[in-house]
């Protein structure tokens, strides 16, 4: 009797302590994201060497993208690049913060700027040293009629890893408050349509969104996993009758 | 003080240096060196110091225009063949005592590096040789050089103790042959005959040092700029007028040749046909397009009918881009690196093809074998896997930085390291903007498929494979891509080396009088690429019909959204990957960029002044350049959510130089037009009456 009160004990005692080591994790990765709510990119506290353990499959020309999970450097960065979709989509905020923002980040963007005589000019910003975890950041921006720049389209994507989707969204939730319950969400994706005309989403990629044709970035199937988050204006905004009539 | 003397008084120059050793079998003294490609600086102390009349080494100047700014350089052995051209004031030496007529044969020693001189596209680059007019031949007795960078020393010692106890800098220094008389002086070291030049640079007077050049050993001019001697007088006031301001400003001079050692340089090595340093290997490059002027005066007559105002405007507005993205890449001096163009790369060089190299054991980039190949202007994608994607490898006795890059068209392993020097945004490769649009070269034929040969012990045999109607082709420009020949019908017809970059790169010979580009092949300008002829009106985009109606909402032009919002489209439901195309006759003027949700979208301006954004496709480019209707502009894309679909979107292109972003309830510029009655007409013309 008493060995079996001993092991019930100790049963309760994990089961506590395992729910205290998830709310402690929880509080732990909120409180950055709250930090730095105000400014899109701090400078990256640790060097970016903690991503490069994927590329020492030496004799592997390219390296993978996956593994086991992402350090805390990196998940704070997913929180910074989250935070800055939501800064940068608001009304006021410009495209020379932006490009301040991420030299300040030590990003090192620089521009494509595309122009013609007839659908005027659209300015990419992509980064040289992304933080550490991210790639492939990439800001749209059209110049309309007044000669304004606007966003249309900015992303960026996260080391594969188990817990990657879910991060994801946690960065999410962090960035844009009040942004509540995805609008959509299907295995493996969730999308948030807001109010101003924009629209979040989140993918993990699959073999199938891989082995498509991407003009800007480079992908090989080791890159299954990989998550994409995004925020751009949405030309179906306000509808969901398009979803999958299969 | 006149510093740079002309012809042959700069002999005197240097008696009054101290140089009086220079006569015949006299030796040479202190300060005086010769250059070796392996151990740099030599003392030249041992040597004698003889005269000669000639010298093999020669400046590229065209004699018959001298405005064009190059000459040709002709296949060595089919002078009719432009291999590429020789910008003017490169230093080339004479190969052999061939008796070429009127044409010398030589090899390019340093190409004339002066702000705004294109050094890609199809400039000669250091050790191409081929045959030059000999009037364009002038002699070296004529001009200045400036060593605006030295290749690093096998070893990686570039300073070696004997350069760095004097006090010379020899990078940026300029020099010039030393003549006594209207002779050329030498250092005669070890049987060997190395060229003297007097060395300059800043505000010294007088020059510094004297240094040998064998015309085996040239890798000192890899780098240089050329001068008249006039303009070197100039050049070198302005060097010492910077350098006092440096000196004032930093207080110290940085040590010799660190300045420069970090620039970033184009490989020859990673050129396939130009490995090594040796004089052997034939470079022929661009066998069929022509060198740039010449298709100027034949191709340029041909022009696809077009509304030519706008092209002209469009045209215009390319050029004063592509003149500021010049203009960026010589001053590079803005905080943000600005690329004036698409964010598309290619693999940019001038010919042959690119080595693409692996990593060895150590994570190190294996140079001493390629993964694979790629032809020039190949597409490149930087690849970023979330690690390292620059490594630095020695090449050649230089620091060379390599980046990890994906070629899309190449079928299988496709992800390599290539020289970063190498692969560039595609709007600041000259050659390869010339290549796309109309330059495609395309297999021409009225109708039906043409014939494709292979080698069989030298001969052509039937290949088992025939090319399509206008299908596109790559002509090979590698060293076994000689033409070859068959009797047909009597008749000798000659036959073109090709690639099919449709069917993996497959190899095959094709008659000549088939290979055309798309603005010369009279077939292709009578009708639509896909074979659509006789087709009045605009072209249905998609092979089928919608499988929903695009007239009721969520699909129809104009439903209303929630929030106030319209909808500014037609959707047009169809299967994921169905080829769309082009409506009209038109031009692309944005290829493949972010859409929605993993989608991608096409901009397209018909003729007839319309534009049309081809939204939701899936990212394959087909389009560049001029489209004809029926072209394939894209291919159905599917977002993570919805049914896969052609966004169909025309504005009638009065709103001009905008965005189509904007406001009201379209959020779209304000010539958005409804395509709806435009789109039922092309569909009934396709497929019947509509809905």
């Amino acid at each position: 009797m008493k060995k079996i009160i001993a092991v019930a004990v100790l049963g309760v005692a994990i089961i506590l302590l395992a729910v205290w080591m998830k709310a402690k994790n929880q509080s732990a990765e909120q409180a950055p994201a709250q930090a730095v709510s105000s400014q899109a990119f701090a400078p990256a506290t640790s060097s970016a060497s903690s991503g490069n353990e994927a590329s020492a499959a030496a004799p592997s020309t390219a390296g993978t993208s996956a593994r086991a999970g992402s350090t805390s450097d990196e998940e704070a960065s997913l929180k910074q690049m989250a935070v800055a979709l939501a800064k940068y989509s608001r009304a006021g905020a410009t495209f020379d913060d932006l490009i301040r923002d991420l030299q300040d980040s030590g990003q090192e963007p620089y521009i494509a700027r595309d122009k013609n005589p007839y659908t005027g000019e659209m300015s990419i910003v992509r980064t040289k040293s992304p933080l550490p975890g991210t790639r492939y950041f990439h800001a749209q921006y059209f110049t309309d009629e007044k000669g304004e720049r606007l966003l249309q389209h900015m992303s960026f994507e996260f080391r594969p890893g188990p817990r990657a989707l879910e991060s994801a969204r946690q960065a999410i939730y962090s960035a844009f408050p009040a942004i509540g319950s995805p609008t959509t969400e299907i295995e493996g994706f969730m999308e948030w349509k807001l109010n101003d005309g924009y629209t979040v989403w989140i993918k993990k990629m699959e073999l199938e969104n891989l082995d498509g044709h991407h003009p800007f970035n480079a992908y090989s199937k080791n890159d299954v996993g990989t998550i994409r988050v995004a925020i751009e204006e949405d030309p179906h905004a306000g509808m969901d009758e398009h979803m999958d009539e299969h | 003080m006149v510093r740079f003397t002309s012809k042959s008084s700069t002999f005197i120059l240097g008696m009054t240096l101290g140089f009086c050793g220079l006569l015949n079998t006299a030796h040479a003294s202190q300060n005086e060196f010769i250059w070796s490609n392996i151990k740099g600086f030599e003392s030249a102390q041992s040597c004698e110091v003889v005269t000669k009349s000639e010298t093999r080494f020669r400046v590229s100047m065209n004699a018959g225009d001298s405005n064009l700014g190059y000459e040709n350089l002709r296949h060595l052995r089919n002078r009719n063949k432009i291999v590429a051209y020789v910008v003017d004031g490169s230093l080339v030496k004479l190969s052999d005592d061939r008796d070429s007529g009127n044409y010398e044969a030589i090899t390019v020693t340093g190409v004339h590096e002066a702000p705004g001189v294109n050094v890609r596209g199809h400039v000669a680059q250091r050790n191409y040789n081929g045959l030059l007019f000999k009037e364009s031949l002038r002699s070296v007795k004529d001009f200045v050089f400036q060593v605006t960078d030295l290749p690093t020393i096998e070893g990686g010692k570039m300073q070696s103790d004997l350069i760095s106890s004097t006090d010379i800098k020899f990078v940026g220094a300029f020099l010039q042959p030393v003549m006594d008389g209207d002779d050329f002086v030498f250092y005669r070291c070890n049987e060997k005959d190395y060229l003297a030049f007097d060395l300059h640079r800043g505000a010294e007077q007088s020059a510094l040092a004297r240094v040998g050049v064998n015309w085996d050993t040239t890798s000192i001019f890899r780098h240089i700029r050329t001068y008249s001697v006039a303009e070197a007088e100039q050049a070198i006031l302005e060097q010492a007028k910077e350098e006092a301001e440096s000196s004032s400003m930093l207080g110290t001079i940085r040590s010799f040749f660190s300045d420069e050692s970090e620039q970033s340089n184009s490989r020859a090595d990673d050129f396939h046909v130009t490995a090594g340093e040796t004089d052997d290997e034939e470079i022929i490059v661009d066998m069929n397009e022509g060198d740039d002027h010449s298709e100027a005066d034949t191709g340029a007559s041909e022009q696809i009918e077009q509304s030519a105002r706008d092209e002209e405007e469009l045209e215009a507005a390319e050029e004063e881009e592509a003149a500021q993205s010049q203009q960026q890449i010589i001053t590079g001096s803005s905080e943000v690196p600005v690329i004036n163009g698409s964010l598309e790369y290619t693999a940019c060089i001038s010919g042959g093809t690119l080595n693409v190299r692996g990593l060895d054991a150590d994570g190190n980039i294996d140079t001493s074998k390629a993964l694979f190949e790629v032809r020039r202007y190949s597409i490149a994608k930087p690849v970023d896997n979330f690690g390292e994607s620059e490594k630095v490898a020695r090449v050649d006795g230089k620091d060379v930085t390599y980046v990890l890059v994906q070629f899309p068209d190449v079928a299988g392993e496709n992800m390599g390291w290539v020289a970063k020097d190498l692969v560039v945004p595609s709007s600041h490769c000259a050659g390869f903007q010339k290549s796309q649009g109309n330059d495609q070269t395309i297999t021409c034929t009225n109708n039906g498929t043409l014939n494709v040969y292979s080698l069989n012990n030298g001969s052509l045999v039937q290949s088992n494979f025939n090319a399509s109607q206008f299908e596109e082709i790559a002509v090979r420009t590698d060293i076994d891509a000689e033409p070859r020949y068959r009797t047909v019908g009597g008749q000798r017809v000659e036959y073109t080396a090709v690639v099919f970059p449709g069917r993996n790169n497959q190899e095959g010979w094709v008659a000549k009088s088939f290979v055309k580009t798309k603005a010369t092949c009279e077939p292709y300008k009578r009708m639509g690429s896909s074979g659509n002829t006789n087709v009045s009106g605009n072209l249905f985009p998609l092979q089928g019909r919608p499988t929903s109606s695009y007239l009721t909402a969520p699909r129809c032009f104009g439903c209303g959204r929630s929030n106030g919002r319209k909808h500014a489209a037609n959707d047009l439901y169809r299967p994921r990957n169905e080829r769309i195309q082009s409506i009209a006759d038109g031009r692309v003027l944005r290829g493949m960029y972010f859409f929605y949700q993993g989608t991608y979208a096409i901009e397209v301006r018909n003729d007839d002044g319309k534009v049309v954004r081809y939204g939701e496709t899936n990212g394959r480019s087909y389009a560049n350049g001029r489209v004809k209707k029926g072209d394939t502009v894209g291919q159905v894309g599917k977002t993570h959510c919805c049914t896969p679909m052609l966004h169909f979107e025309m504005y009638d292109g009065r709103a001009g130089n905008a965005s189509l972003s904007g406001g009201g309830a379209y959020r779209r510029r304000w010539d958005l037009m409804n395509p709806t009655s435009l789109v039922r007409q092309m569909e009934r013309a396709r497929f019947g009456e509509s809905y």
